[in-house]
C-alpha cells in the first residue's frame, strides 16, 4: 500500500477523489490536509470532515492549513463551479469528528520524517501547505517520495485564464516555490484531466445505484455539469482530482513527460501559467513530469469502479 | 492588362528573408515596392539583397534603413493606398513607429501579413516566445490593437513544413511571403491575441484564448496551418536545399 497524504479544497472532484482514494486498496490515507482555494480553508475543512462521514472514513484524521497564499491576499471562492458551501450547495449533516490540532504542513514534515522515501503528497487545492513544509523544513525534497499535483496546463488552454489553471492561480508563489525545490514532481494538469469526463450517463448509473453516498455525489456532479455548461464544456466535468489520486494508484494511467516547468508570477496576463519548456534543446534541466496523455477509458472505468 | 499587387517588404536582422525575397521576385502576380531592413547592422543583408535585386533587374527599387522605415512604409501606403501588401518577417517597430506617426495608417493596406509568434508550438528565444514578438513586445502589442488587416503566421504554421525541410526562419519567412501571395493556401482563423509585455517569463509570448468561450484579447486572423506542398516546392527552388523524404 502506498502512503499518501491528501491536500483539498473540497470541493466537488475533491470529494470525488477523497472517496476514490478512502476506498482504493492499494492507498493508505494517513491524513487529510486542507487548504483555501475552490473555497476558504474553513469551508474545505467542514467539508472535508463531512465527506469523510458520509463515507464512514471519519477516523482518518484532517489537519486545517493555510488560509491564504504565501504572499498575496485570498482570492474570491469558485461559486460558479463548487457553489456557495462548496459541495454544491448540497446540504450534509453538520460535522462531528473534531479537527486536528496539529497544522497541515506540520503533520506533512511529520509523517515524511516518520516514512522516509516513502510518502507520496497529493495535492488538488493550492501548494500553499506543501510549500510551507518545503519551506520549514528543506529536507522534505529528500524525504518525500513524490509529489502529484492536480494543477497546471502546459499544452492546452487554462481555466482560470487563457493560459492559467485555477490551482495554480489559487497560490502561483506556492507551486513555483514546489516546482523548483528539487521535489519530485508528477504533474496532472488541464492536459490530461480535460479528456477524462464524467457525463450525465455516469450520473444517472450512480442515481439508480440508490445508496445514500451515490444520489448525494450525483446531485453534487450535477451542479459541477452545469457550471461546465455555462463555460462551454457540455459533454460533461473533468475528473481532475480523482486523476491526481489515480496516478498514485497506477502510473500507468498516464504518459509523463520531465520537463522544466516554471511558474508565471508576474501578476499580468500570464500569471499563474504552467510555462513548460517543450523545445527541442530545452534551456534547464526537467525539474516536473507533466502528464500529456491518459488512458481515458481505462482511468475512468477504474474511477467508476472503485469510487464508492 | 494583368495588375500585380503591390508589395513592401519589412526585413528581420541577418539575411533570413532572401529566399522569400526571390518568392517575391519570381512572382508574375507581385510588383515589389520596396524593402525596409529592420534591424541594426544590416551591412550583408543590404549586399545580398542588391545582389539578388539586380540579378532580378529590380536594381531600382528603394531601400530603407531602420532609422528610415517608418517613413517610408508611411510614404508607400499613402502612395499606393488600398492596394499595398506589407509582408513583415522581423521585429514590428518600424510598423508600430509608422502607426505612431500617421493615425490612418491602418486603413491604407490592402493586407498585412506578419510572420511571428508562437502559439500552440514551442517558441524560439524562450519555451513560449517568438524571435519577432520577444524583440518588441510593445511594438508587436501596438500592431495587434491597430485594426490593420492582419494576417498573423505564428510558428504553428510551419510547425509541419519543418518536419519536411530544414530552413529555420527562412523556411518561415518563405511560408508567410507564401501566404501572402497565395492567399489561398493559408488557412485562416480568428482567435483572440494577446502579447505578454509586462512578466519577465512570459514576456514576447503570444496569448490566445483558446478555451471553449474565449473571452480574453483581440480578435485577430491567424494562420496556424498552411498547405505543405505548395511551400515546399517553391522554398525548395529559392533555397537550394532538398525535401527531407
Amino acid at each position: 500500500m502506498k502512503k499518501i497524504i491528501l491536500d483539498v479544497d473540497t470541493g466537488i472532484d475533491d470529494a470525488l477523489a477523497i472517496s476514490y482514494a478512502v476506498h482504493s486498496p492499494a492507498l493508505e490515507v494517513l491524513g487529510i490536509t486542507t487548504t483555501f482555494g475552490n473555497i476558504t480553508v474553513e469551508e474545505a475543512t467542514r467539508n472535508t470532515v463531512q465527506i469523510l462521514e458520509l463515507l464512514g472514513y471519519s477516523q482518518i484524521p484532517v489537519y486545517a492549513g493555510a488560509k491564504r497564499p504565501l504572499f498575496r491576499e485570498l482570492k474570491e471562492k469558485a461559486k460558479l463551479f463548487h457553489g456557495e458551501n462548496g459541495l454544491g450547495n448540497i446540504e450534509l449533516p453538520p460535522p462531528q469528528t473534531p479537527v486536528q490540532k496539529q497544522e497541515a504542513s506540520a503533520f506533512m514534515i511529520e509523517q515524511a520524517r516518520r516514512h522516509p522515501g516513502k510518502l507520496t503528497i497529493v495535492t488538488v487545492g493550492s501548494m500553499t501547505n506543501l510549500a510551507k513544509a518545503i519551506r520549514d523544513e528543506p529536507e522534505m525534497t529528500a524525504l518525500v517520495e513524490r509529489v502529484v499535483v492536480m494543477g497546471g496546463a502546459v499544452t492546452v488552454p487554462g481555466n482560470r485564464t487563457p493560459v492559467a489553471e485555477a490551482n495554480i492561480c489559487a497560490d502561483p508563489e506556492a507551486a513555483e516555490l514546489v516546482f523548483q525545490s528539487g521535489i519530485p514532481v508528477t504533474m496532472v494538469g488541464l492536459d490530461v484531466t480535460m479528456q477524462t469526463l464524467l457525463t450525465r450517463e455516469h450520473l444517472a448509473l450512480w442515481r439508480e445505484k440508490g445508496t445514500d453516498v451515490s444520489r448525494l455525489f450525483a446531485d453534487m456532479c450535477e451542479f459541477y455539469m452545469n457550471a461546465y455548461a455555462q463555460v462551454g464544456n457540455v459533454r460533461g466535468c473533468g475528473l481532475h482530482d480523482p486523476l491526481a489520486v489515480g496516478v498514485v494508484i497506477d502510473p500507468t494511467f498516464v504518459t509523463a513527460v520531465p520537463m522544466h516547468v516554471s511558474v508565471d508570477t508576474s501578476g499580468g496576463l500570464s500569471d499563474a501559467r504552467t510555462i513548460g519548456d517543450r523545445r527541442k534543446h530545452p534551456a534547464a534541466a526537467a525539474n516536473v513530469d507533466v502528464c500529456l496523455e491518459v488512458d481515458h477509458e481505462r482511468f475512468v472505468e477504474h474511477f467508476l469502479q472503485n469510487v464508492f | 492588362m494583368h495588375t500585380k499587387k503591390k508589395m513592401l517588404l519589412v526585413t528581420g536582422e541577418g539575411t533570413d528573408h532572401i529566399p522569400a525575397l526571390r518568392l517575391a521576385l519570381g512572382s508574375p502576380d507581385i510588383e515589389l515596392t520596396g524593402i525596409v531592413f529592420g534591424g541594426p547592422s544590416q551591412t550583408e543583408a543590404m549586399n545580398q539583397t542588391r545582389q539578388v535585386l539586380e540579378s532580378a533587374g529590380q536594381s531600382g527599387l528603394l531601400l530603407a534603413q531602420a532609422d528610415q522605415g517608418a517613413e517610408l512604409i508611411v510614404r508607400q501606403a499613402d502612395l499606393h493606398r488600398g492596394e499595398l501588401i506589407l509582408v513583415t518577417l522581423g521585429p514590428l517597430t518600424e510598423l508600430a513607429k509608422a502607426l505612431h506617426m500617421d493615425k490612418e495608417l491602418a486603413k491604407k493596406f490592402a493586407a498585412v501579413i506578419v510572420k511571428g509568434g508562437a502559439i500552440r508550438v514551442p517558441g524560439n528565444v524562450t519555451p513560449i516566445a517568438e524571435a519577432n514578438m520577444h524583440a518588441d513586445p510593445e511594438a508587436a502589442a501596438l500592431v495587434l490593437a491597430s485594426k490593420l488587416p492582419l494576417l498573423l503566421v505564428p510558428l504553428d504554421a510551419t510547425y509541419a513544413l519543418h518536419m519536411r525541410m530544414d530552413g529555420g526562419n527562412s523556411l518561415d519567412a518563405c511560408a508567410a511571403m507564401m501566404a501572402a501571395i497565395h492567399p489561398e493556401i493559408a488557412e485562416r482563423q480568428t482567435l483572440k491575441i494577446s502579447v505578454d509585455c509586462q512578466s519577465t517569463l512570459s514576456r514576447g509570448a503570444l496569448i490566445a484564448d483558446l478555451r471553449a468561450i474565449p473571452r480574453v484579447g483581440i480578435d485577430t486572423e491567424v494562420c496556424l496551418d498552411i498547405q505543405t506542398e505548395p511551400v515546399v516546392k517553391r522554398a525548395m527552388e529559392v533555397m537550394g536545399t532538398g525535401d527531407k523524404q
